[in-house]
């Protein structure tokens, strides 16, 4: 079984994998299921959710490696995505500290801010360099996009949380016996 | 043990990373050529991509089919009427096409060169809701480049934008940067087509003329005054159209005639100079 760094590197793995996993099916799986009409962010779900349960650090690298595959597979404006996501999970990380993560409120009005913020700062950016996005559907897609991720992270943030403290146990129980 | 920077030197970190973010996404913008990495990762990952596309295209369609199962029968039944209908529609339009080649060719008029046409699968699409494009399994290797037109079934898709070895990006019509010259069928009065986002699935349409005279469920039309696409590709139907004040025109807002959120095949249209033996 693998012990200490070992096992370290094993989650970083496994949490890398995952967005990688949750970036290649936005861009081809989910467009065929689309919910209220726009496309559900998993990345940006996997960033809120790992920051609030394993603080900044891990949140930021996270929303960076996500970030850095929606820019090559989107294949348009470089940094757009990473700047959003890295945003995002710096905000939550300084917030972190100072809200009970058990209460459903929490993941769910975390994602829904943090899509307002990611999207914000993408939409922002793109018109910056010369992307014209009309302001019509701004609200709309904004707003959906937000309730969308958020749904979905309640769906995902609690089976996380369980799956995190199964291994922070494991690992503090490990700690003792040796 | 981690060593971390000191607070003065992490904000100098923050401030580098942003600028160097803020750096890459001006330079990056409206470009035609993918970096070598971004190449190298479309195309690794184009197996993978066309393997969830289709897994995605096929769920999608049945379990539609499996929600409107008790629709069909009665669907089933308009379509045989309309099958009918547009058979008899297509012997009249054979009878226009000789017709028309008839009297071009009596009025000395230059025979339009024929396109080629490649057919290819859609394996990805933007992963966000603002941009709109599709991901292709051709590329350089098949002989595409950028800027070259792409229609699918009933009109016209958009543009490849950027080109990797084994893939292509198509920037498609309703996207925020694309920008397409049309002609209204019903009165000729010539138009811009622009992109406005992935959601609203709309183009603006901008006419070229004054006193365009546009109504709701006109057809426009590719104009043919540029190189990308040939003249009479049908692009879209009215939907909206605002007048303004004094008979001038305020806005109008047109819906593709492909349906572009449910594209799996499409085709790219090579250029007569490049269409080999054909052209």
């Amino acid at each position: 079984m693998a012990k200490g760094p070992e096992r370290d590197y094993v989650q970083w793995c496994v949490l890398v994998g995952l967005t990688v996993l949750a970036a290649l099916l936005q861009g081809s799986l989910l467009h065929w299921w689309s919910f209220l009409g726009v496309k559900l962010d998993l990345v940006l779900v996997l960033v809120t959710s790992f920051t609030l349960l394993r603080g900044r650090r891990d949140g930021v690298i996270l929303a960076a490696v996500g970030g850095v595959l929606l820019d090559f597979l989107s294949g348009r404006y470089l940094g757009l995505h990473v700047l959003g996501k890295t945003t995002v999970a710096c905000l939550i990380g300084l917030v972190r500290d100072v809200v009970y993560k058990e209460n459903y409120l929490v993941p769910f009005s975390t994602t829904f801010l943090g899509t307002l913020v990611d999207q914000g700062i993408y939409v922002g950016a793109a018109r910056l360099s010369g992307l014209r996005i009309g302001s019509g559907i701004l609200g709309h897609v904004l707003v959906s996009a937000a309730l969308a991720n958020s749904l979905l992270t309640l769906c995902v943030y609690f089976r996380l949380a369980a799956l995190e403290r199964f291994l922070r146990r494991r690992d503090e129980e490990e700690r003792r016996l040796s | 043990m981690v060593v971390r920077p000191p607070e003065g030197h992490r904000l100098i970190l923050y401030v580098a990373a942003f600028l160097l973010l803020m750096a890459a996404l001006h330079l990056t913008a409206e470009r035609e050529h993918v970096t070598g990495l971004e190449a190298f990762l479309a195309d690794r990952l184009a197996p993978l991509q066309r393997g969830l596309a289709t897994v995605g295209a096929w769920t999608a369609k049945n379990w539609q089919a499996l929600l409107e199962w008790r629709q069909l029968k009665e669907i089933n039944a308009k379509l045989r009427a309309q099958v009918e209908l547009l058979q008899t529609e297509n012997i009249r339009l054979r009878e226009y096409r000789r017709e028309n080649a008839w009297l071009r060719e009596a009025l000395g008029f230059r025979q339009e060169v024929g396109y080629n046409m490649l057919p290819a699968q859609v394996i990805a699409r933007d992963p966000g809701n603002w941009l709109s494009s599709i991901i292709i399994d051709l590329g350089e290797e098949d002989g595409l480049r950028a800027g070259m037109g792409v229609v699918g079934p009933g009109g016209v898709v958009g543009s490849t934008r950027s080109v990797a070895k084994k893939t292509a990006r198509v920037m498609l019509m309703i996207d925020p940067s694309s920008a397409i010259g049309g002609v209204s069928q019903r009165t000729g009065d010539l138009v811009l087509v622009e992109g406005l986002s992935e959601s609203a699935g709309l183009a603006r349409v901008k006419p070229l003329v004054r006193d365009a005279d546009l109504k709701q469920g006109d057809i426009i039309v590719t104009s043919g005054l540029s190189v990308i696409f040939p003249k009479g590709l049908p692009i879209g139907r009215l939907v909206t159209v605002t007048p303004g004040d004094y008979g001038t025109f305020a806005g109008a807002f047109l819906e593709p005639i492909v349906d572009l959120a449910r594209l799996e095949y499409v085709f790219v249209i090579v250029p007569p100079e490049e269409g080999g033996d054909d052209g």
